[in-house]
């Protein structure tokens, strides 16, 4: 059976599940940076949905003003300070995790939602239908992203609804070329010829036989970009184009207290902090998951 | 007379405007249960022909009537129905296999779309099918790449079965698999012609499996069918120079790949509009001396008949040509 194997064509070098997911689990789990990188997810999103338990004070940390107790340095009541308006950092800061895995998960999701149904049909029809596709997105790719959200932004008006809405709009090219270049390589592949002569129409094809064979490329670029969304979505707010006062945003944090950040540091430095440790955790886990899902990759 | 399964009339496939005529030209009848193999060098077109009978890609020129239906000008959910009578078993069949699904969700695929079968009649189905090709209820929850190249290979025509078609479209079904699994699945394919009554087309340069699976041949070269025959006649007394040159250049008898070397895939100088397009490589023609009429008149297969199209075909030893497959070698 084996020199059977050893007879064909190398052509099943494609991924296969199940077996597979324990084999990229051990890959990422030898990985030590990966490790790090989840644990720092982890606790982002414990913290995100825990907010209400764990923060010192949830109501300071929603916005609610306690002006007694303005510009406290770090100390054992308040571990992080408190800003100018008197709220407890900590809290704010455990409550912004809330609103930047939000705005991160809407984008990506949103991103994904128009991007990989045109990159699967661009890429599997190919023929005008991808050059149309495809000429689209290269208009929206030769934008910096964030250059064209801010434009959509000042466009809609600022607000958290609208920087997300704006950072899916020139995020989504990045999944349609992404799929494209996958769906193209599979296209003539004979499994899918075949489900073709099987009489499967186009949408059931990319559904079933494309879509899946891409889910490992999308999942990685997704997990990178959950951290470089936070990182624009902290960018926007600290340009006023996001999140309002008095909502909990780390990028508003920043800006709230970089006039200050001499006599009270403690206001910019955690929110910045926090947006540095989650976009290096996203990243982290990120590469590993690139490297886990494909050994190829990983040999480069 | 059976009806005729497949009728293909001057079918044409051009790639790009100026490109090569991969298919230059092609008629073809095949009725229910018959079993012809198409022969030829690679790059003359037979794969081409074969997606092009499935509907998997637009001829340039030309109808393929499938049951009597042209694929082309059927609505699109007819389409689906009648395309499913006509399966493909490719090549490769760890790559006509979806790496992300079980051999249970393959076959099953099929059956879902086409008898609708669901929950227990679907799983009592699927377990037929896998029994039908020698495998059982263990191989169900594999993934393709924990299949040895045979298996595969049985799941694909399984999966190919389950549209209960009635031609089968046999992709060098064999060439890919290791020498003591061909003639398994070889059996198989036989086995299945007989209980099914299906059509085979198959297409091969391996004159083994050929004898082994079909008893008609047509030969083809630069796109076109040159010869069309009984196997054993075709094989025994080659009629057209091509098929001739093709024979000999088989290393000895039993299996052997019949792939001509690199000059195979272009006849040779541009290819001209009239005359025949084998000329400038044609061994007969040099030895008549350059007839005229090869350069002048492009030669036809007879109409409906078995035959060559040449000029000057060479003599065939026994006038009836039919029955005589015994004490054919190559």
């Amino acid at each position: 059976m084996s020199a059977e194997l050893a007879t064909l064509p190398r052509a099943a070098a494609s991924p296969a599940p199940r077996s597979r997911l324990r084999g990229a689990w051990e890959v990422f789990a030898r990985d030590r940076l990966a490790l790090v990188g989840l644990a720092i997810v982890v606790l982002l999103v414990l913290v995100a949905v825990l907010a209400p338990w764990i923060a010192p004070d949830p109501a300071q940390g929603r916005g609610a003003a306690a002006v007694a107790q303005r510009n406290l340095a770090p100390s054992l009541d308040h571990l992080l300070g408190t800003d100018p308006l008197g709220r407890d950092v900590l809290s704010r800061v455990i409550f912004g995790a809330r609103s930047a895995l939000g705005v991160a998960l809407a984008v990506v999701s949103l991103a994904i939602a128009i991007g990989v149904p045109l990159g699967l049909l661009a890429g599997y029809r190919g023929g005008w239908v991808d050059e149309a596709i495809m000429r689209v997105t290269d208009t929206f790719l030769a934008f910096p992203p964030l250059l064209l959200a801010m434009v959509i932004v000042s466009l809609l008006g600022p607000s958290l609804r609208n920087a997300a809405l704006a950072l899916a709009i020139s995020w989504w090219p990045w999944y349609a070329r992404l799929v494209r270049g996958v769906a193209a390589s599979l296209r003539e592949r004979p499994f899918v010829e075949g489900a073709r002569a099987l009489g499967l129409s186009d949408a059931a094809v990319m559904r079933r036989h494309l879509l899946p064979n891409a889910l490992g490329p999308i999942v990685v670029q997704a997990t990178v970009d959950v951290g470089s969304v936070i990182l624009a979505a902290a960018s926007l707010a600290f340009l006023g184009l996001g999140a309002q006062a008095p909502a909990p945003d780390w990028g508003l944090m920043v800006f709230d207290g970089r006039a200050a950040i001499f006599d009270h540091w403690w206001y910019s430095t955690f929110a910045g902090l926090a947006i540095f440790l989650a976009v290096l955790g996203f990243n982290l886990v990120g590469d590993a998951l690139r490297d886990a899902l494909d050994p190829r990759e990983a040999r480069r | 007379m059976t009806a005729a399964l497949l009728e293909v009339d001057g079918l044409v496939k051009q790639f790009g405007r100026h490109g090569a005529r991969a298919v230059d030209g092609v008629d073809l009848r095949l009725v229910e249960g018959e079993a012809l193999a198409i022969v030829g060098e690679s790059g003359s077109g037979k794969t081409t022909l074969a997606r092009c009978l499935l509907g998997l890609i637009e001829p340039s020129a030309g109808t393929v009537r499938l049951c009597g239906a042209d694929l082309a000008s059927l609505p699109r959910r007819r389409r689906r129905a009648v395309r499913a009578r006509a399966q493909i078993v490719f090549q490769n069949p760890l790559a006509s296999l979806n790496p992300r699904m079980t051999v249970e969700r393959l076959v099953a695929e099929p059956l879902r779309l086409h008898a609708g079968l669901r929950g227990e009649r679907l799983s009592e189905r699927v377990d037929a099918l896998l029994g039908d090709v020698g495998l059982d209820a263990g191989h169900r929850r594999r993934y393709p790449h924990e299949l040895s190249g045979g298996q595969a290979q049985r799941v694909a025509i399984a999966r190919a079965l389950a549209c209960e078609p009635s031609l089968l479209v046999l992709d060098e079904p064999t060439s890919a698999l290791d020498v003591s699994v061909q003639a398994q699945i070889l059996n198989l394919l036989a086995d299945l012609r007989d209980r099914h009554g299906l059509a085979y087309l198959l297409i091969s340069h391996d004159l083994a499996v050929v004898r082994n699976l079909c008893t008609r041949v047509g030969v083809m070269f630069a796109g076109r069918l040159v010869e069309v025959g009984e196997a054993g006649a075709v094989f025994a007394a080659p009629r057209h120079p091509y098929t001739a040159e093709l024979l000999a250049s088989a290393p000895g008898a039993g299996r052997a790949a019949l792939m001509a070397g690199e000059e195979a895939a272009d006849p040779g100088g541009p290819r001209r509009s009239g005359g025949c397009h084998y000329a400038p490589r044609c061994a007969r023609r040099a030895e008549l001396d350059g007839p005229e009429a090869c350069a002048r008149d492009r030669p036809t297969l007879p109409d409906g008949a078995d035959g060559a199209a040449c000029h000057f075909a060479l003599a065939t030893r026994r006038e009836g040509r039919a029955h005589h497959d015994e004490g054919v070698s190559l």
